[in-house]
């Protein structure tokens, strides 16, 4: 393999790394909203209830 | 066969939903088509070789970075006159889709860099430049996340926000302002810009270009729906301390 199709072979390796990365961040932060407001909801209905 | 209606009045976050599912599926195809043209289908350089191939992800990234970044300078303007929530949540959004791409922009620039100058880095004028836009940015989320309140959060990230654009258009001209290492592709020396590249590459440019903007859109519709979810959790809890209190 030359020099310059391993830089670009690692220039774009890095690019969709960092893309795969910041997609997971997004998807596990949702996930976790998700359940806070699922939580807070319960909660709130709870106290409605009661 | 029986239609049913559709209601006219569909909530927000349901339509924001269903635009992130279509972008995501246009994406896909759209950056499998611009990785092709890019690295199939356009000539190679003459002098740079097969690493010159990377100047197609590396150009559509900084224009994706430039735009986010305008998206933050006008929504942050909107703000300030209507103090609207929305603007607010878009201009945050578009922040750190800004960060995300000016982050792309030096890691491809990095790689070219190391195999035509080299060298991994330099503290040439647009590369300097560049970095000082990516921390200003990064400040940006910092103010955000530091404010407390919700009104004061907004006016001090809209107003730094605004006052960050400004490192833009200084980082697109420093390049020939400064006359530095980084190539230039639009010549600015004629009566009108043009590009002195082969039509192909051009092609393959503008291709990587329209496909790195449908994955701007797609990350910022995604994180857009985040910020809604944020204040919603906010709205909550505020609701359940009230209700403890009383």
């Amino acid at each position: 393999m030359s020099s310059g199709t391993m830089f670009l072979f690692l220039g774009f390796s890095a690019v969709w790394a960092v893309l795969a990365l910041y997609m997971w961040t997004l998807g596990a932060r949702q996930k976790r909203l998700a359940e806070d407001i699922a939580m807070l909801s319960d909660v709130l209905e709870e106290k409605r209830e009661a | 066969m029986t239609v049913a209606a559709r209601p006219s009045t569909q909530p927000a976050a349901e339509r924001l939903a269903a635009l992130h599912r279509g972008l995501g599926w246009l994406a896909l195809p759209a950056v499998i088509f611009a990785l092709y043209m890019g690295l199939v289908w356009a000539p190679e350089e003459r002098t740079l070789g097969v690493v010159q191939r990377i100047f197609y992800f590396h150009v559509g990234s900084a224009w994706n970075a430039y735009l986010a970044f305008f998206i933050v300078f006008v929504f942050s303007i909107a703000y300030l006159v209507r103090r609207k929530d929305g603007f607010d949540a878009i201009a945050v959004s578009a922040a750190e889709v800004g960060i995300v791409f000016t982050v792309l922009t030096l890691l491809t620039g990095t790689f070219w860099a190391r195999a035509v100058w080299n060298v991994w880095w330099t503290w040439e004028p647009r590369l300097t430049t560049t970095v000082i836009l990516l921390f200003m940015y990064i400040a940006y989320l910092l103010i955000r996340a530091a404010a407390e309140g919700s009104d004061r959060r907004g006016r001090l990230a809209s107003i730094f926000g605004i006052i960050a654009f400004a490192n833009v258009p200084l980082v697109h001209f420093s390049a020939t302002w400064w006359r530095g290492m980084h190539p230039t592709v639009i010549q600015l020396d004629g009566p009108a810009p043009r590009l002195e590249m082969d039509p192909r590459m051009i092609t393959a440019m503008m291709v990587g270009l329209a496909a790195l903007t449908v994955v701007s859109a797609y990350l910022f519709v995604h994180r857009l729906r985040l910020e809604q979810m944020t204040r919603r959790v906010d709205a909550l809890k505020e609701r359940a301390r009230l209700e403890v209190e009383n």
